[in-house]
């Protein structure tokens, strides 16, 4: 297919549901128009309204522009902010740099040594000037879009620790020095959790994703997970239930599966999952007990594939995943990078309203008849 | 005293069981007593490693374990480098250029397909990482290389290997040089679009391509 025959057949499933809607009432185990999808997240999708990444990154403007135009163009959107991957090492004193058009990615990391590390103080978001920048820009948001729904980010401890002290000696960490590494585990957990204190106290109880990339097992063993990552990891996850009242979401990119057992041990109740591993078996193994999401592949696909391409993907995601028992979402394999081209979301929205039409929890959705008829 | 054999073991086994600190005295004593520097590094630390890299295959050893016995392999090189002759040092390797391209820092898969490289037997010259298009370009010319590695964990740097490619073709070097690239957002078929020779998915599956298409 090519873009303007998107455009047409895409008239042919309009919408009769907004996001929220569809997804209380998928929750609740009532059929919807289609699929609940997640599409884009407003910091990559700069380059779709003219920004690089850089200008939304330096002024809030531009982000507010960006979100109101992906609200406008997609139907959806909410407020969101928070520790990103490498924002504690950066509040603490991490050196970063910023591309004009590119994420930004540590050049030199705080600490090579625990001495400096365990000097360091629990930043209190309200007084560290680069933490009260991003609550600000928070509430800039929110009274921008006061309709809008709120949603914090922490990194997982470990993708903590490494925005604080370089990965390959974390790892190095983990056989020579495992005392010292907890004790900087706790410290990243204590420092998430500060930030959670001060997005509850200024927005009210909300939902936290987890994102924490570096806990994947193309990085460290499962053993090293039980050891150094379960229990920080727990300490994270009660803190925030303690506070917001909702178990966080969690996203792992990479490899997964020897720890799947491990995120239904900690409670979690929905998992998003890389692109790396198979759905139908995730599906098939903790499908039960969580519900999951994935994982169209972000590269090869979404930005760098073709419509079809795009199509074909969405619609083996619902076959194989649309009938998990705790309910599927569509989404990504990892965030949708800068750059994916608008002609590339839309055959994703395609996709998932025609194939994923009548959606039901534990059900294959009804539009994969269409699929199967052709 | 321990003989040939059995100092080429302890070397290996150092390397092996990660330590970094037992494997200076063992080389030292491996030197003095005479034997050649060049078999102590392939028969005794490169075996090591390449020991690793299998149980690194076999899923057990991680990503942790490679970078504590490479830490161990390096210790032992110190040792035994200064006793190599700069001849036999650089006899038959296939020289290779390696890095992390330009806007990305993230070095630890890059280290561990250097490391395995030299296991290899092949000569590394590492550019090191966030390294601009034309550092490669240069580095290859100068050197004479066979292969250049290009890693990065990024999306957004991704095109960055488009680049090198690009500019080995403007300097008519693109023929003489194989491109393999690597990372985690890499595939086959990336790498195939850009018009790169080859992809290592990990690294241990990149020395064993690196090996097949330079046929060493």
């Amino acid at each position: 297919m090519d873009y303007a025959a998107v455009m047409r057949e895409l008239e042919k499933y309009p919408p009769r549901m907004t996001a929220l809607e569809r997804q209380a009432a998928y929750a609740k185990g009532e059929e919807v128009d289609h699929i609940p999808f997640k599409l884009i997240s407003s910091d990559t999708a700069a380059n779709l309204y003219g920004y690089t990444y850089g200008e939304c990154r330096r002024d809030v403007r531009a982000q507010r522009d960006v979100m109101e135009k992906l609200a406008e163009e997609f139907g959806s959107g909410a407020v969101g902010g928070g520790l990103g991957l490498k924002c504690v090492g950066e509040a603490l004193g991490s050196k970063l740099r910023y591309p004009e058009n590119g994420l930004e990615y540590i050049e030199e990391h705080l600490a090579r040594d625990y001495a400096a590390l365990d000097s360091l103080e629990v930043p209190d978001p309200r007084e560290n000037e680069f933490l009260r920048a991003k609550l600000e820009r928070m509430r800039y948001l929110k009274n921008a879009f006061p309709k809008f729904g709120v949603g914090t980010t922490v990194a997982g401890p470990l993708t903590t620790a490494a925005s604080l002290r370089s990965p390959d000696l974390i790892l190095r960490d983990m056989r020579r020095r495992p005392e010292e590494l907890h004790r900087l585990l706790a410290f990243c957990v204590d420092t998430s959790l500060a930030w959670m204190d001060a997005v509850v106290q200024e927005f009210g109880p909300l939902g936290c994703n987890i994102a924490d990339p570096v806990t994947s097992v193309s990085v460290v063993s499962k053993q090293q997970f039980e050891e150094f990552t379960m229990p920080h990891l727990r300490d994270l996850v009660e803190g925030i239930k303690a506070r917001t009242g909702f178990m966080p979401s969690l996203h792992i990119c990479g490899k997964t599966k020897p720890i799947w057992e491990h995120l239904v041990t900690l409670g979690f109740l929905s998992f998003s999952v890389d692109n790396c591993e198979d759905l139908a078996e995730v599906k098939a193994k903790v499908g039960d007990r969580m519900s999951i999401s994935g994982n169209v592949p972000p590269v090869d696909v979404l930005r760098n594939g073709t419509i079809d391409e795009v199509i074909d993907s969405v619609r083996i995601c619902l076959q194989k995943a649309s009938d998990s028992p705790m309910g599927y979402m569509l989404a990504a394999g990892c965030q949708v990078p800068l750059g994916t081209p608008r002609e590339n979301l839309y055959a994703y929205i395609y996709a998932a309203r025609k194939y994923g039409r009548g959606a039901r929890r534990g059900k294959p959705c009804k539009g994969l008849e269409d699929a199967s008829a052709l | 005293m321990a003989s040939r054999e059995e100092y080429l073991g302890q070397l290996a086994d150092c390397v092996l069981n990660m330590e970094d600190e037992a494997v200076v005295p063992v080389a030292e004593a491996y030197i003095k007593a005479g034997h050649a520097a060049v078999e102590g590094i392939s028969e005794g630390l490169v075996n090591g490693m390449n020991k690793a890299g299998q149980l690194y295959e076999a899923d057990e050893y991680f990503v942790s374990d490679l970078l504590l016995c490479s830490d161990a392999m390096y210790a032992g090189l110190d040792v035994l480098k200064p006793h190599v002759g700069s001849e036999d040092a650089a006899k038959g390797k296939a020289a290779v250029v390696i890095g992390v391209v330009e806007g990305d820092t993230h070095d630890i898969g890059k280290n561990l397909v250097k490391i395995m490289l030299e296991s290899a037997g092949c000569l590394l010259y590492d550019l090191g990482r966030d390294v601009p298009a034309q550092a490669f370009v240069d580095k290859v010319r100068e050197t004479g290389a066979a292969l250049v590695c290009l890693s990065t964990l990024m999306t957004t740097t991704m095109p960055q290997m488009a680049l090198v490619i690009d500019r080995l073709k403007e300097e008519n070097m693109r023929d003489k040089v194989v491109v393999m690239v690597g990372g985690g957002p890499l595939s086959s078929a990336y790498a195939a679009k850009i018009g790169a020779d080859a992809y290592g998915r990990d690294a241990v599956e990149a020395v064993k391509v690196a090996k097949r298409l330079l046929a060493i």
